[in-house]
């Protein structure tokens, strides 16, 4: 296909001349650039939730090098970056790259809408975003820091203003508070476009699992940040006007009686994994669809098993609500309430392995293409297993009392939810960089950051499963003056933080590529991969209004034959899909 | 790229695999319920680390085998049989898991707490303390208000009431071998975990509320404990440690703890 000839640009970034285009862009109400919007302050947050993370593996192992600019940090220091790393990157990367950022700007293209539903309430959506991240930044720069309780805040730590927990705990709140509403703006577009906003001939059943995933997402999202946003205006009374939801009577900070009774810490955590549950779906979701439909598109088979994987990401939203109390198997819950939580924990693995089989499923007979996205999606599916395969050990009671706290979690939680995550991301972005600006990123720089980021993160989290083995418990400052039979865990430790600088190292390669690819990669065309959703029908970028006419629809979302040639039927072409 | 890809699934699933089984991770067990958790996990972790190396392995083939198109298959986009087929075998090996792994302990809780020792634990920023009844078997009571570590008085202990006058605080945790010692929790301040790595268990020590830990230790020594639940600045070096004596040990200790506290509080 030829350029339309008032795109030079292909990314039309550089296009805008002038202040007033500028700012009309920044404000624009299409998803798009929203999207990119979404995608640029994810990209912010990743780094500054990366160098958070670097302080702290170096805090581990050499708690008392002196750092340029922070010179010696003490043990509180790492708990802020501890609480600031794990915020960040939850809310602001897992939260919105995938969903806030990749949904926006997709979902409409991939379903033949020329808009979101509702355009303004998504602009106000960004913002608000925006200015929630700007206020949590600010928590470190206030007097006392930045919150030392962690991302999950147990109450009554979080709920009593103390040195480590003063106004950077307040800042917390409010941002999240924010955040929720931005969240639950946002969700709302997610839910209403896909049921209203469909071309002709876009059954529900046609539609990419991509958008199934946008859309479950979505109804998680605006129910589970609704109970945060809840919690945290209960957290702030609290601390400020003399309510009791979690702070019983009778406690004894620093040596001063704390006037405050009734409440109940338990019911924070409640309030909390509430939210906090749904939200590793919410992270983990449109990676499986973003997944599925590249491991189709470059396996050119259809995804296996089209609907189990429908109705298994329909199965884990549904579940997913159901389960957040197994990380409370040793809060002192009532014990019946264990058993619940883990059987509905190990019944929420059993969609999780249907999406595995089904994965490899897709791969299974295909022509495979390793393209950069490709590999991060294999990559992806490797670190789903490496991470799912320890959750029903862990959703086992018993072997929960040993392993709760250590870094056996932190191990399971990362490999699924930030590496598979992070890798659907990546493939995401390498996947639909040529739609959004119209050139492709360099295959050669995405091997190399593919390679160097797959073995990087294995050697970051696999020894922490054994780490947690050896009952070493998570979010310790340092090892020097904890406990003796940790000492000789110490080189472990030091080969983390090696593994972990290499990693995050390697990250400037995509970076270098994702920023010289804008204008100096190779210029992508409409379709340059060959696949059947409906983006790739439109110019690269599209443009306004995403289709000169609107498409319709004539089969489903992956229509490949890899024996025929052409191997792939698009949706939006009538003719026969077997010759 | 394909062969790399599949030599580093295959490299890293392997090594793995090596690395669990490289030395026994876990600290020596001191209990029988340690051994009986050993059991447990070592099945779940065979059964759970076989899909894993099956999934990874069967990932590494596919990418090598697929590389070049020349084994298409026209066929199946879903086959209905092996999807239902990797549901029931996931939902029986999952739902085994948890039924031996204790998802329905609650029903067969231990009731054998009437002969047990009963010593309450209280979690502090950053320490914990030990509180034995005394010679009266009854727990005193305690006013928050009386708090005071400099004094003495680290739990609060209100010494008008006789009760509380001859109960016993400690800072190590002693007890005698091979008898069931009920462990009542307590926290001053924010919520604690009391982790006995040994024994492979732990519970939350919540303010304003009461959790229990059962123990029954075999070994005699010394054992270790950590907290577990993040509770500040100095939650890395919040430890302390168990004693385990024999009978008779325990004896001599306990009489002449009550008998010291017994004289404190004449």
């Amino acid at each position: 296909m030829k350029e339309p000839s008032s795109h030079h640009d292909p990314s039309g970034l550089t296009a805008a001349r002038g202040s007033d285009r500028v700012v009309g862009r920044l404000f624009s109400h299409d998803h798009k650039i929203i999207g990119i919007e979404y995608l640029a302050l994810s990209l912010i947050a990743v780094a500054a939730g990366m160098a958070l993370s670097l302080l702290m593996r170096i805090h581990i192992v050499w708690p008392l090098a002196k750092l340029p600019i922070l010179g010696q940090t003490l043990p509180e220091d790492y708990l802020a970056w501890v609480t600031m790393h794990g915020t960040i990157m939850v809310f602001f990367v897992l939260t919105t790259a995938p969903q806030s950022a990749l949904g926006n700007y997709l979902l409409p293209l991939q379903i033949g809408a020329r808009e979101m539903a509702f355009p303004w309430l998504n602009l106000a959506g960004f913002w608000t975003t925006a200015l929630s991240f700007l206020v949590m930044m600010a928590a470190f720069f206030v007097p006392g820091g930045a919150p030392i309780s962690g991302w999950s805040q147990y109450t009554p730590m979080s709920a009593i203003p103390a040195p480590g927990d003063a106004l950077g705990m307040d800042l917390w709140i409010v941002s999240i508070g924010i955040f929720c509403i931005a969240s639950v703006m946002g969700s709302i577009n997610f839910i209403v476009t896909p049921l209203r906003s469909r071309a002709r001939g876009m059954s529900l059943m046609r539609m990419p699992l991509t958008v199934w995933s946008w859309m479950v997402t979505a109804v998680l999202t605006a129910l589970s940040f609704s109970v945060l946003f809840g919690a945290a205006i209960m957290l702030l009374c609290d601390r400020h006007f003399g309510t009791n939801f979690f702070v019983p009577g009778g406690l004894v900070l620093s040596g001063k009686l704390i006037d405050h009774h009734g409440g109940s810490p338990l019911l924070w955590q409640h309030l909390f994994w509430f939210f906090g549950h749904p939200e590793v779906y919410i992270a983990i979701l449109p990676g499986m669809g973003t997944v599925s439909t590249i491991l189709s598109t470059f396996s050119r088979r259809p995804v296996f098993g089209y609907r189990a994987m429908v109705y298994a990401t329909v199965a884990i939203g549904f579940l997913g609500f159901l389960v957040w109390g197994h990380h409370m198997f040793v809060s002192g819950m009532n014990i019946y309430a264990v058993d619940a939580f883990s059987a509905v924990t190990l019944v929420i693995a059993v969609p999780s392995s249907v999406k595995t089989v089904n994965w490899l499923g897709t791969m299974w007979g295909g022509r495979l293409r390793l393209t950069t996205p490709m590999l991060f999606a294999i990559g992806f599916v490797s670190f789903f297993i490496s991470g799912g395969v320890t959750g029903p050990l862990l959703a086992e009671p018993e072997l929960n009392q040993y392993l709760h706290g250590t870094y056996f979690v932190v191990s399971h939680f990362h490999l699924i939810m930030a590496m598979a995550s992070g890798f659907g991301i990546f493939a995401a972005t390498y996947y639909w960089f040529p739609k959004m600006f119209g050139r492709m990123m360099n295959e050669t720089l995405g091997r190399i950051h593919f390679v160097i980021t797959f073995l990087g993160a294995y050697a970051i989290f696999l020894p922490m499963y054994v780490l947690g083995l050896a009952a070493h418990p998570r979010r310790y400052a340092q090892l020097f003056g904890s406990a003796d039979y940790l000492q000789p865990l110490l080189p472990i430790q030091k080969f983390i933080t090696i593994a972990a600088f290499i990693t995050a190292a390697a990250q400037l390669i995509f970076l270098w590529n994702f920023f010289w690819s804008l204008r100096h990669g190779k210029t992508a065309g409409e379709n340059p991969w060959q696949a059947t959703t409906l983006e790739w029908s439109t110019a690269s970028p599209p443009v306004p209004g995403n289709f000169l006419e609107l498409p319709v629809i004539y089969r489903g979302a992956y229509e490949f034959a890899p024996a025929n040639d052409p191997d792939f039927h698009p949706q939006w072409l009538a003719e026969e899909a077997e010759k | 790229m394909a062969l790399l890809l599949a030599v580093l699934i295959l490299l890293i699933a392997l090594g793995t695999v090596a690395m669990f089984l490289l030395r026994h991770w876990m600290p020596a067990v001191a209990s029988g319920s340690a051994l009986a958790f050993d059991h447990q996990f070592h099945v779940s972790l065979w059964w759970m680390g076989g899909a894993f190396l099956l999934s990874q392995l069967l990932l590494a083939l596919i990418v090598w085998r697929f590389r070049n198109g020349k084994r298409l298959r026209r066929g199946a986009v879903a086959i209905p049989f092996l999807e239902l087929g990797a549901m029931v075998a996931a939902t029986a090996l999952y739902l085994w898991m948890g039924a031996t792994g204790g998802m329905f302990a609650s029903t067969s809780a231990p009731a054998e707490s009437a002969s047990a020792l009963h010593i309450e634990v209280t979690g502090v920023q950053f320490a914990w303390y030990f509180r034995y009844a005394g010679a009266d078997g009854k727990f005193g009571s305690i006013r928050p208000e009386l708090i005071d570590a400099s004094v003495g008085n680290p739990l609060g202990l209100d010494r008008r009431d006789p009760a509380a006058r001859d109960d016993v605080v400690s800072s190590q945790l002693v007890i005698p071998a091979n008898r069931p010692v009920e462990l009542t929790l307590h926290s001053q301040d924010v919520v604690h975990s009391f982790y006995i790595p040994q024994m492979r268990t732990q519970m939350n020590a919540v303010p304003g509320m009461t959790t229990h830990l059962l123990l029954n230790v075999s070994r005699i020594g010394t054992i270790e404990v950590d907290c577990t639940q993040l509770c500040g600045l100095g939650h890395y070096r919040m430890k302390a440690v168990v004693r385990v004596l024999s009978p008779q040990d325990f004896a001599a200790w306990k009489n002449t703890e009550f008998a010291h506290a017994a004289a404190k509080a004449e």
